[in-house]
């Protein structure tokens, strides 16, 4: 590997701390904990099965980063860490056949604040409207198979590549194109009456 | 739906997602210009990934979860440097050598000491054998003489009286 990699900034974190430079470390924890996060608590809707999963996954990092020879892209990588850590984590708690939305007191706080600002709008029945579509389309989200949601979650909000998701999920680039397909194509049928009721 | 429009249908996810070659995206832009219902095919998708966006947005992580990955790194690099330094320290290889070589050599002295009897010894256990059949054998004759001895006693009484 090169010393310095500008058009690399992640490999070029993993190569600092491979030399002892922990702050290095540091920064790559602080770029990828929220993106990570999000995408484990996405996939198990568990807030606090996702913190601590994402914890572990920045120890694996820790662990493995002193000796790994990167291959691909460094985000791949720890998406991947991740990934497998989730399937680990949500086949010991038997979540995986779980698609029912799990809020947790953080996110019914959340929704209990958005409905007091809606009432305090200028148009509630419009922002009734707009919530009702959100949670549609999350309620949507969340009934898809795991996998499936897993590569639209990376896709849509981690804004990872074909590519990068076959990585992340162990498929192809073809499967994860496929995968993606279908899964809009039920968001598209579960979501057909909202979208007729705003007149698309 | 025509077979043109069936083709298009395939490729409109990954359109969306711009995940396309060019050349593709120019084929299916000279579809879509004059085809509607795989223009409006494309808007719903396109709506449908907004509204993902929009309807789930990213969470923090809370409060204490740094101090909380903080102290976890702390252990890890606590518990990585003991298992480098129980590796590295010279007393403990010796220690593990000795305890080898000592496992090794009670192995060698174990088996050694497993042979089987010699003819000599074979002849010498079985004499002993012999020998305390004999004994049984007396002790069985003392046995007989003596309750002869008191069958005798019990006739000489009876000839007195």
């Amino acid at each position: 590997m090169e010393s310095t990699n500008i058009n690399n900034p992640d490999a070029d974190l993993l190569y600092r701390f491979q030399n002892g430079e922990e702050e290095a470390f540091m920064e790559l924890y602080h770029k990828y904990k929220t993106p990570i996060l999000n995408y484990i608590y996405r996939s198990c809707l568990d807030r606090f099965m996702a913190e601590d999963l994402t914890q572990e996954v920045f120890l694996q990092v820790f662990r493995g980063a002193k000796g790994y020879k990167p291959q691909g892209k460094i985000s791949s990588w720890i998406y991947t860490i991740a990934t497998h850590l989730l399937w680990k984590g949500m086949k010991k708690e038997r979540k995986i056949l779980k698609v029912v939305s799990q809020k947790t007191s953080q996110d019914e706080y959340r929704d209990l604040t958005d409905n007091i600002k809606d009432t305090r709008t200028q148009d509630p029945l419009g922002k009734m409207e707009e919530k009702q579509g959100k949670t549609a389309v999350r309620k949507a989200v969340e009934s898809l198979p795991l996998k499936q949601r897993q590569a639209v979650i990376l896709s849509i909000y981690e804004q990872l590549s074909y590519k990068d998701i076959g990585e992340v999920l162990d498929v192809s680039e073809g499967a994860v194109k496929v995968m993606i397909h279908r899964a809009k194509k039920i968001l598209k049928k579960r979501l057909s009456n909202f979208f007729k009721e705003q007149g698309s | 739906m025509k077979k043109e429009c069936q083709e298009i249908s395939d490729h409109i996810t990954a359109l969306a997602d711009q995940e396309i070659s060019p050349e593709k995206v120019e084929k299916i832009n000279l579809h879509l210009a004059h085809c509607q219902d795989c223009r409006h095919k494309l808007d719903e998708i396109k709506k449908i990934q907004e509204w993902m966006r929009k309807s789930w947005p990213d969470i923090k992580p809370s409060q204490g979860f740094d101090q909380s990955f903080m102290d976890a790194l702390k252990k890890e690099k606590a518990s990585e440097k003991r298992r480098t330094s129980w590796l590295f320290t010279p007393r403990k290889w010796v220690a593990v050598c000795a305890l080898v070589f000592f496992l090794i050599a009670g192995g060698v002295f174990l088996t050694q000491n497993k042979k089987e009897l010699t003819l000599k010894q074979y002849i010498i256990s079985t004499e002993f054998e012999l020998i305390s059949n004999m004994h049984v054998i007396r002790n069985l004759d003392a046995l007989e003489n003596y309750e002869m001895l008191l069958a005798m006693n019990e006739i000489g009484k009876v000839i007195n009286d």
